[in-house]
């Protein structure tokens, strides 16, 4: 039975979505509630492969050119659709417009998947051998000063309308992990080495060739897996993860606060755009800066906030914040663990390899695209989750707490 | 008779239930789809009786019925598996008409069914695979089966009923909120689609199947969007997978618009007649007037945000906010509200905006950084496009900053500039620039205080408008909803038309003047912040 065709009686399902660029918190949430309707997903599935007309997109998708209509031009105006242009006048006096979808939809038969797996895993063991080892040594160096405290006080934030503390010029930064946890440091170490690389940015900037929302808060290239109704033979959460950067929303010159956090099946955070609301990371800034007493009529709400998205444990009755936070820079950080040459070298065959094996299966005016995708494969998200699956198989990282999931693979660097 | 005991009953019989049917059919499948007919059928007739003297012949008799019903149903089943949808599965190239109209039946199938019949005729699963996937027995399985068919007999039937009667959506405007939402109203009804589903089931309760039929969208994708909504409590579950709205709907003057906006004009007359001349009075007095500050000194221009600021806090009822906080409901993303929407007349003379985003009222988060709160009123007097409380705040924002001398002028900064010289935040004068907005330096609270008060004949007559409104409005309200809508029916001389009537009354009074262009971005928005721009232009500081 051709998928596309019985759309109406069984619709298709996207597996997260990830949004590829720089994009406001608040927009990017509202594009990824209406994309996850699963009537929004059908459209644009339906123009996937094949461009259709409205006409022709209703009578598949079972439902009445109003709905219809109304879809199309969300998904027009914020870059998930265009419309094809006709170059033969009369077409253009008759005919109405066709549409073609303007994402990448992994949408592979089960061998292929399967094969992509044992791809990824050869390549996450390469990591593991090749790569790991320095980031272990990096931990285990004396020189590194890993703290903790009941209570971070954090120099290098500037306050605004106040003088900017002075920092000795022997300063070193500190790096805090909770309980001084070096594992609990290491999960999310290692998953931010894993996802930066100079190649990584290059690629970044080509892929914002397609950021093409009208949306002039998001600039994004999507992409997203297609649900399968057959199980794998393996796990298949190792392909659901996806990092996010969330850089607050101040003036970044005057709060040099950045969040990495990695998703995965490792972590059982809250997630999902249904929750997002981005108080919590005003809480949390707040709460670095010591400001919580400011805010007294909303103090008590903004600890409970705060101890629900786990930021804040108590222990024997002591309250400390749950997070990694780094006195540094995301920059600082990757030059003390850049990426082997020769793994980078091995992420050129990656590329090479998933591209020869997945390409045919984008559509043709997507083709550009999914060859800009397939670079610095060895930064994806997949290979990250294989690499933290296999370093916890073999015990180089240890199980995590039930509090500690709530903010595993997260890093806050305090400084731009 | 009550759950409690119908469950207690159906728990001790149901082993005789599946031996009766077991002994009937002598087939373990069969036996077990009988015994899931009967059980169903004795718990539904248990629900619907008084107190039985004798159980064990009224379950039986029961028993004897169903499977009379399953002996012929299971010829009939037979017939119409092979007659009517094997071989349209089989042969759907060929019969594309015939298949479309299976394909559109099977679409307004429950998801049970439709996931059964999709795996069974179209992915050729065995029942065991099904009953494997969906986590039910076999037996389920079969009965889920043999009821689509059933949907789908009676689907054909009716097909000319569903696919070719065309649908008429309403549209629903004034799409708001009373209370702390912490996302807009437009966030989950974006879309004609979701605003439809809850008008379906606002005045009935409706399973997802019926909503599908009646909006003539597969089921499959109204069940997602029902979802979404129930997770964000915009309609709750009630028995019998029904659903209904929480939204508080009320029906426009469709028929009526004229005389309704007639009776409208003529409370907003009194109001210019009794309060404005003491608004007037109010702006006259020149002490009061040093803590405003208006672009150019624009009197006028001040007038229009301080007359509709001051109708729309001192008309309130002061009992409203306590009331209508009653009704209240906690919401997944942390809001704590009642929301309502109007469905739209398609007459309406002001321009499509949602209720909340006539009223934006806002208060920055950090108050020790950017100490303001906003308020504004939207409408055809204005030319703003864009009212995404979000982005409004950001922008709101970027002004606090350029009047207390914080937004340098830098080329990190270009993109702020432009940002506030496109909202009308900030207007050139010369080679400099000036605040093009009211803002005042008393608080919200003061200000109110500051105001004068309204003449008790005023608040009488709000009250005779609120009885008015409710008598004629009260039969198009869903029983259940009566009380919340007596409580959303006060404060009608604040409501938004009047608010505007009276504006567009002053100025044919030549009370106000009309405004000029570059004032059309930023009338009727008042910011209170804790310091008031230079009314000197503030001069360009380039950095060095």
């Amino acid at each position: 039975m051709n998928k596309n065709e019985n759309l109406a009686i069984q619709p298709i399902k996207f597996k997260t979505i990830t949004y590829h660029g720089l994009n406001y918190l608040h927009a990017i949430a509202n594009i990824d509630y209406n994309l996850s309707k699963i009537l929004t997903q059908n459209i644009l599935y339906s123009t996937y492969h094949k461009s259709r007309t409205l006409t022709e997109i209703s009578e598949l998708i079972g439902a009445p050119r109003e709905i219809v209509e109304e879809e199309i031009d969300y998904l027009l105006n914020n870059g998930f659709m265009y419309k094809q242009t006709s170059t033969d006048y009369s077409e253009i006096c008759e005919s109405e417009a066709n549409y073609l979808t303007d994402m990448l939809l992994h949408d592979f038969p089960i061998e292929i998947y399967e094969e992509r797996n044992k791809i990824f895993t050869k390549y996450a063991n390469h990591v593991c051998d090749l790569y790991i080892p320095s980031i272990l040594d990096l931990i285990n160096n004396p020189a590194l000063e890993i703290t903790c405290s009941s209570k971070i006080k954090l120099p290098i934030i500037a306050l605004p309308n106040k003088e900017t503390a002075l920092i000795p010029s022997n300063y070193t930064p500190k790096i805090y992990t909770p309980e001084n946890d070096k594992n609990y440091l290491l999960w999310s170490i290692i998953t931010f080495a894993l996802q930066i690389s100079d190649a990584k940015f290059e690629r970044q900037k080509k892929l914002k060739h397609y950021h093409n929302s009208k949306n002039k808060y998001c600039k994004y290239f999507a992409t997203t897996y297609v649900q399968k109704n057959y199980k794998l033979n393996y796990k298949e959460e190792l392909d659901e993860c996806f990092i996010e950067w969330v850089y607050f929303c101040f003036p970044r010159e005057k709060f040099p606060l950045e969040l990495m956090m990695f998703n995965s099946i490792f972590d059982d955070r809250i997630k999902g755009w249904d929750y997002f609301t981005y108080l919590e990371y005003k809480y949390l800034y707040d709460f670095l800066l010591d400001r919580i007493d400011l805010l007294q009529k909303d103090k008590e709400k903004i600890i409970s906030e705060l101890r629900k998205f786990g930021y804040l444990v108590t222990k024997n009755n002591t309250e400390y914040l749950n997070l990694v936070v780094m006195e540094l820079s995301k920059r600082e950080l990757y030059s003390m663990i850049k990426i082997p040459e020769k793994l980078l070298a091995l992420g050129k065959d990656l590329d090479i390899e998933l591209y020869d094996l997945c390409s045919s299966y984008y559509p043709n005016h997507l083709q550009e695209a999914c060859s800009l995708f397939y670079k610095n494969s060895i930064n994806y998200n997949e290979i990250i989750s294989r690499v933290l699956d296999s370093l916890l198989s073999d015990g180089i990282l240890k199980p995590l707490t039930d509090y500690q999931k709530k903010t595993v693979n997260m890093i806050l660097f305090t400084k731009l | 008779m009550d759950k409690t005991k119908s469950d207690k009953i159906i728990t001790k019989y149901i082993k005789k239930i599946y031996g009766f049917s077991l002994s009937k059919t002598k087939n373990i499948d069969l036996a077990e789809e009988l015994a899931s007919r009967i059980t169903f059928e004795a718990y539904k007739s248990l629900l619907n009786s008084d107190e039985i003297e004798n159980i064990d012949g009224y379950i039986y008799r029961i028993s004897q019925n169903v499977y009379n019903r399953f002996m012929s149903e299971e010829i009939a089943e037979k017939e119409l598996s092979e007659k009517t949808i094997e071989p349209l599965v089989e042969q759907y190239d060929d019969k594309e008409d015939e298949y479309l109209k299976l394909r559109n039946a099977i679409a307004y199938l429950s998801k049970t069914q439709r996931e059964t019949i999709v795996m069974h005729y179209f992915e050729k699963m065995k029942y065991q695979e099904i009953a494997d996937i969906l986590h039910i027995s076999v037996g389920c399985v079969k009965w889920h089966i043999f009821e689509a068919r059933n949907q789908l007999k009676i689907a054909f039937s009716d097909y000319q009923e569903i696919i070719h009667k065309k649908k008429i959506f309403v549209n629903m405007n004034m799409i708001g909120k009373h209370g702390d939402l912490q996302r807009e109203m437009s966030f989950y009804f974006r879309t004609n689609f979701s605003q439809n589903i809850a008008y379906s089931v606002y005045h009935k309760a409706k399973t997802a199947t019926e909503i599908a039929k009646e909006l003539k969208v597969p089921a499959a994708f109204v069940e997602d969007e029902i979802n979404l909504l129930t997770n964000h409590g915009f309609l709750d579950r009630t028995p019998g997978n029904k659903y209904v709205t929480t939204i508080h709907i009320t029906e426009s003057w469709k028929k009526d618009i004229l005389k309704y906006n007639e009776i409208l004009k003529k409370y907003s007359k009194y109001i210019c007649d009794i309060y404005v001349p003491l608004l007037l009075q109010y702006c006259k007095d020149k002490s009061a007037l040093l803590h405003f500050y208006t672009p150019k000194n624009d009197i006028n221009f001040m007038m229009y945000s301080l007359i509709a600021y001051a109708c729309s806090v001192k008309l309130k009822d002061p009992d409203y906010e306590n009331e209508i906080s009653k009704f209240y409901t906690h919401r997944k993303d942390g809001s704590f509200c009642v929301t309502s929407a109007v469905v739209d007349d398609n007459k309406s003379p002001t321009k499509k905006i949602n209720e909340e985003k006539m009223f934006l009222s806002y208060n920055s988060y950090h108050t020790d950084i950017h100490p303001f709160g906003i308020w504004q009123l939207n409408s055809d007097f204005d030319t703003r496009v864009e009212y995404d409380f979000y982005y409004c705040h950001l922008y709101f924002t970027y002004l606090y900053d350029f009047f207390t001398g914080r937004l340098e002028r830098t080329s990190s900064n270009i993109d702020k500039y432009k940002n506030l010289f496109d909202k009308g935040l900030i207007i050139s004068k010369g080679n400099s620039e000036i605040v093009n907005m009211v803002i005042s330096k008393l608080s919200q609270k003061d200000f109110i205080t500051s105001l004068p008060d309204v003449p008790k004949q005023l608040y009488t007559m709000g009250k005779e408008l609120e009885e008015y409104l409710y008598k004629i409005n009260k039969a198009t309200v869903n029983k259940n909803q009566i009380p919340l809508f007596r409580v959303l029916n006060k404060n009608n001389l604040t409501c938004y038309k009047i608010l505007i009537f009276v504006l567009e009354d002053l100025l044919k009074r030549e009370i106000l003047k009309p405004i000029k262009n570059n004032q059309k971005q930023s009338v009727n928005t008042i910011m209170f912040s804790n310091v008031l721009p230079n009314p000197q232009s503030i001069p360009a500081k380039d950095s060095k």
